[in-house]
């Protein structure tokens, strides 16, 4: 069974350090993000590394970009830059960029992500930027794009997420973070499909996140939350 | 030897089911905890009688659990006549409070009262933390700046998004201690680094997690890269010296 990581960040001159990680606990492939400085503000250099090393090692890793949604259609272009690169999808994260999700400033973001057939992924849990009915209200505007909620609104906006999977059928979330036990209910609630695994290495443990879902009810496909799931929307949109 | 110190007992709260007294003490047997700091989880809601209906449900179990009173800081002079009933009277070890679900601000005058209180019994304050708006640590750090001698416990260390604040109070605040219960684990690791383990507790808040969480929360501490003394400070040397577990 392939292991796919949805969801790590990683920082610049370190893909060696993930890709150990990875054979280490078993995962053939994981998607990467830019980090830290290269997210918020230093975009260009950002997805140009990224790119660099889907370019390395384009059997194991698969890359997503980011803009500051405060360079307008600068930003724009960034993101058609890093398409040229073979990034193929889009990574949000409001609390980091400072921008609250349901500021039309990010729209021409999505718009570039409709356009692109990327899948978008948003990290979700923190007031007052990203909240999962925030997603949702985004998600509602674009229906025909992915949205990977990441994080599962953790820490504390668990009541809101059953709600947002139910009123956004293009949205599943990705599991870093989530405790087992709420993993299990929501899956139970909503359907296996909606879930992927990602560990948002190196903020959290690859290893742990990886032993969490080992410790989810056995009756879950793990096929599905490891890997299906989100071969399933990056094939849909590339 | 482990102490957990954050974990929830209850009967029903709404559609939410306690796990048994018997069954909370076999997976602490089956995951290696010794005793447990056990709170309410209704009484956060409704604080009318929680802590006598925590004593009553623990009976049986007084050597491996050990309960925390809560009381509703709304309630003013009669909170406070509460706290002290519940510890001198039915032998309650500390105190949590759980400043988002109870909707109060540390910085209000009746909650100072009962913080007077916590300090003149010479007993901990356990508090729920990382969920602003009223559970920030630093909200934290600006209480333990005005009680130097109240011994207060993050009992989360800021969570997934406040993590940085909560190793900025540690650092600065000797009475400040963390339990990085569901902290990332990359935040452990900036605690292990830069508070001493002197200022580490170990929790999992079992109750209102399961034992699959402990088995991961204990996972992360024995994955720090410190020594196996300041594991052991994490595990059960800092609490020790915060709770008298004995008489």
């Amino acid at each position: 069974m392939a292991i796919i990581d949805s969801n790590c960040c990683l920082e610049k001159g370190r893909a060696r350090r993930l890709l150990s990680e990875m054979d280490r606990c078993g995962v053939e492939k994981a998607v990467i993000g830019p980090s830290k400085n290269h997210l918020a503000v230093e975009n260009k250099s950002g997805n140009s590394y990224i790119g660099e090393a889907i370019r390395k090692h384009p059997d194991r890793l698969i890359g997503f970009a980011v803009a500051s949604p405060w360079y307008g259609m600068k930003a724009v272009r960034e993101l058609e830059r890093a398409h040229g690169l073979g990034l193929s999808g889009l990574k949000l994260n409001p609390g980091v960029q400072g921008v609250v999700l349901t500021d039309p400033q990010i729209h021409p973001l999505i718009d570039f992500a409709e356009r692109a057939k990327w899948p978008v992924y948003c990290s979700t849990g923190t007031p007052v930027f990203s909240m999962p009915f925030q997603l949702a209200e985004l998600a509602e505007k674009y229906p025909r794009v992915d949205f990977i909620m990441g994080h599962g609104g953790f820490s504390d906006f668990w009541y809101d997420v059953p709600d947002t999977l139910r009123r956004c059928p293009n949205i599943v979330l990705e599991t870093s973070y989530v405790l087992p036990t709420q993993l299990n209910r929501w899956i139970e609630d909503c359907g296996i499909e909606r879930f992927v695994f990602g560990s948002d290495h190196p903020f959290s443990s690859l290893e742990l996140e990886l032993r969490k879902i080992g410790l989810l009810k056995e009756s879950i496909d793990r096929k599905l939350i490891l890997g299906r799931n989100i071969l399933r929307i990056l094939g849909r949109s590339r | 030897m482990i102490i957990d110190c954050h974990t929830h007992i209850f009967g029903r709260w709404l559609n939410l089911e306690g796990i048994k007294p018997r069954d909370f003490v076999r997976v602490m047997d089956e995951t290696g905890i010794d005793k447990a700091c056990v709170f309410t989880l209704e009484g956060f809601f409704d604080a009318e009688g929680c802590n006598e209906k925590l004593v009553e449900l623990i009976k049986g179990h007084e050597d491996r659990l050990y309960p925390f009173a809560t009381v509703d800081p709304h309630r003013g002079d009669k909170a406070v006549q509460e706290l002290r009933m519940a510890v001198q009277k039915l032998g309650m070890k500390g105190l949590k409070l759980h400043p988002w679900l109870q909707a109060f601000s540390l910085t209000n005058y009746y909650f100072l009262k009962i913080a007077e209180e916590c300090v003149r019994l010479d007993i901990p304050i356990i508090f729920h933390n990382g969920s602003p708006p009223y559970a920030c640590p630093t909200q934290v750090g600006n209480l333990a700046r005005k009680f130097p001698e109240a011994k207060l416990i993050l009992g989360e260390a800021g969570l997934k998004d406040l993590w940085q604040d909560a190793v900025a109070v540690g650092e600065k605040y000797p009475n400040i201690y963390l339990c990085p219960a569901a902290s990332p684990f990359s935040a452990c690791l900036a605690m292990a680094e830069l508070v001493p383990a002197g200022q580490l507790v170990f929790g999992t808040d079992l109750g209102f997690s399961q034992k699959e969480e402990v088995l991961l929360e204990i996972e992360k501490i024995r994955l720090l890269p410190l020594a196996g003394s300041e594991k052991e400070m994490i595990f059960s040397g800092t609490i020790s010296r915060l709770v008298r577990f004995s008489g």
